[in-house]
């Protein structure tokens, strides 16, 4: 069965970026540009993973992940945050830690380990081609 | 200068600065001589004298019949008896005539005949007690002078201090306020909101500086200053100050005090929350084209063979290369303004001509943002002397702001006109707008209008760059003018006219921002 999966980046090159890799690993990609669109995403077919970038214009990708933590129905929803940030978020790591991300990955970044970091997730198996790619990531 | 010290507390503050007094200098500085008595001392040697003469006359006259010769021998003791009294209360007066007037010492000491060894232990006594006296009156004079000089280099320090724009407060070693400068003043009136409260219970509403008192002041000779950062309610405002606290000592090395200077440090807050806003910005501005960079390579090395699609993404790639180089321009400029040197080349051309070049450079980021572009160029030629690569950063700037804060959908228009000796450049969008209370600042580096920054990314850099560019190198002048929620428009406006013909002239500038 396709997996179905939402990105959401203000920027849209990153959205087009990672839809074209998701789709090509088979996985059904929902783009989203702010945090309400891809809340709006979310409530009306939840997906089995969410990508989402930090800073976003409007509300901010902890805030919707905080909202989503809070919702009956996607409290359990598996996320991977982007973020172009870096020494700045370890102020806030109290508060990252109760979003409970399933990885944090910053920018720039491969989609091509992001698509392992994902089967990793969702619990595929991952070849053992990419497995090498694994080690690069900065897990929260 | 006001009265700054406590009426209570000056004295303590004034003692501590002089040397304990010497107590009594006025008791001893008289010499205790006894009033001469010497009528009543004699006469009682003198009554049995005379009694005892009448006696040996009647029983003279009764023994040996011959009262003449009685008589004569009792007026010749009574002579030699009066002969001596006198000589005594004139060798008292000398003595006592001594004791008096030292000048007279060095006279005959015989003349006091039986008050001789007497007046000498009584001389050397007088002498020792004229000299302490001497000397207690001389160190009350130092003393007196002293304190003089002392209250009056207090009273300049005082108002040294009070010319001081930091509140500065002095504690005694039993903890009291004995001192406040004029802005300490202010403050605890500020604090209090009243100027009726008593300085001393208006310190005591500073909790968090009592605070860093209690612990500085029980702290090792080796390590008796603190430095903390309060928060200050002044007049319904909460201030930000550097509070210096540090432990003053007297001669003998014991506490005396502590002294607390306070520091307003809002402004430096700010600026480090610029700043470190700024970094942030600069990272995120940095690495989102980036990460379109390697994504789209990365996706050209696996994914896509399509011809077609291939050649998209590559103008994707080449897209985000130009906007990173306008973000590392901006950066270098900028620092280029910061660092005070600048290397202008400004040459002869046209205004349109860089205007237009502007509009292609951020054409792209608008079709992004289905953004319509409107031209409405001059058809004149307006010539000026302008340095291409600065005078071009400074429009692309502000078309790409008027792109960046316009939401989809929008318009933007570039207008060029002649107006007197001037040239005139419009940007004018119809997006987000500007607030009033933002416009004052709106071209301070690192500063980014609150209300807007969640619209789009930025760095703080671009306005401030623009006026640099414009007023400091270009002898221009900018302006803006805005609505929240109808559009902003900004003008340039520049001199009119080439200065050479055809001639690249090269020259340097020192500037500091």
């Amino acid at each position: 069965m396709t997996q179905r999966i939402v990105v959401c980046d203000d920027e849209p090159h990153i959205v087009r970026a990672i839809s074209l890799k998701f789709a090509r690993a088979g996985f059904d990609v929902h783009g989203a540009a702010d945090a309400e669109s891809c809340w709006e995403l979310l409530k009306k077919h939840p997906p089995a993973l969410l990508i989402t970038d930090y800073t976003m214009p409007g509300q901010n990708g902890a805030q919707l992940v905080q909202r989503i933590r809070h919702d009956q129905a996607l409290s359990d929803l598996p996320v991977i945050m982007l973020t172009a940030r870096g020494f700045e978020l370890a102020e806030q790591s109290e508060e990252l830690e109760e979003l409970n991300l399933s990885a944090m990955v910053t920018k720039p970044f491969s989609p091509r380990e992001l698509v392992v970091k994902v089967y990793e997730i969702l619990g595929y198996e991952v070849e053992p081609t990419t497995a090498a790619f694994r080690d690069s990531f900065s897990s929260v | 200068m006001t009265d700054i010290f406590d009426s209570s507390a000056s004295g303590a503050f004034d003692r501590s600065s002089l040397p304990p007094e010497t107590t009594s200098i006025n008791d001893s500085a008289v010499l205790p001589i006894p009033p001469a008595h010497s009528g009543t001392l004699l006469l009682p040697l003198c009554l049995p004298a005379i009694a005892f003469g009448m006696v040996a006359v009647v029983a003279g006259t009764w023994m040996f019949h011959a009262p003449s010769a009685s008589l004569f021998t009792f007026a010749g003791c009574l002579t030699g008896l009066l002969t001596t009294i006198a000589l005594f209360r004139r060798q008292e007066a000398a003595a006592v005539a001594m004791l008096h007037r030292p000048e007279m010492r060095g006279a005959d000491l015989d003349a006091t005949g039986v008050f001789r060894s007497l007046l000498g232990e009584l001389i050397h006594r007088a002498e020792r007690h004229e000299k302490k006296s001497r000397e207690l009156t001389d160190q009350r004079a130092r003393l007196e002078a002293r304190a003089h000089l002392l209250k009056n280099q207090v009273r300049r320090l005082a108002h040294t201090l009070d010319q001081v724009e930091q509140p500065v407060f002095l504690l005694d070693a039993g903890n009291t306020l004995i001192f406040r400068n004029n802005r300490a003043n202010s403050l605890l009136n500020a604090i209090t909101g009243t100027d009726q409260m008593p300085a001393a219970a208006a310190w005591d509403q500073l909790t968090s500086v009592k605070t860093l008192v209690d612990s500085v002041r029980n702290r090792s000779a080796a390590a008796d200053k603190r430095t903390a950062e309060v928060e200050l309610k002044c007049s319904g405002e909460t201030i930000t100050y550097r509070a210096d606290a540090a432990n003053l000592y007297d001669e003998e090395g014991r506490l005396a005090g502590v002294s607390v200077v306070l520091l307003d440090i809002r402004e430096q807050v700010k600026e480090t929350a610029k700043q470190a806003q700024f970094v942030s910005s600069v990272s995120h501005e940095l690495k989102t084209p980036l990460s379109s960079i390697r994504a789209y390579t990365e996706l050209l090395m696996d994914d896509v063979d399509d011809p077609a699609e291939r050649l998209e993404l590559l103008q994707f790639i080449d897209e985000q290369v130009d906007r990173l180089t306008r973000l590392v321009n901006n950066l270098l400029n900028f620092s280029r303004v910061e660092s005070g040197v600048i290397k202008v080349q400004r040459e002869d051309t046209d205004v349109n001509r860089i205007a237009r070049k502007s509009m292609e450079l951020v054409a792209s980021a608008a079709k992004e943002k289905n953004i319509t572009f409107v031209d409405e160029l001059s058809d004149l030629y307006l010539p000026a002397h302008l340095d291409l690569d600065l005078f071009g950063q400074a429009i692309i700037n502000l078309v790409s702001n008027a792109v960046k804060y316009t939401p989809t959908g929008g318009e933007v228009r570039i207008r060029t006109r002649m107006q007197d000796t001037e040239a005139v450049i419009e940007v004018q969008d119809n997006g987000m707008g500007i607030p009033a209370d933002a416009m004052p600042r709106l071209f301070e580096r690192f500063y980014r209008v609150p209300q807007n920054t969640k619209a789009a990314p930025g760095t703080g850099l671009g306005l401030a760059l623009v006026k640099y560019i414009v007023t400091n190198i270009h002898d221009g002048s900018i302006a803006v003018t805005s609505q929240v929620g109808r559009g902003s428009t900004f003008s340039i406006r520049i001199p009119l006219g080439h200065r050479g013909r055809g001639t690249r002239n090269s020259s340097s500038q020192k500037s500091a921002t």
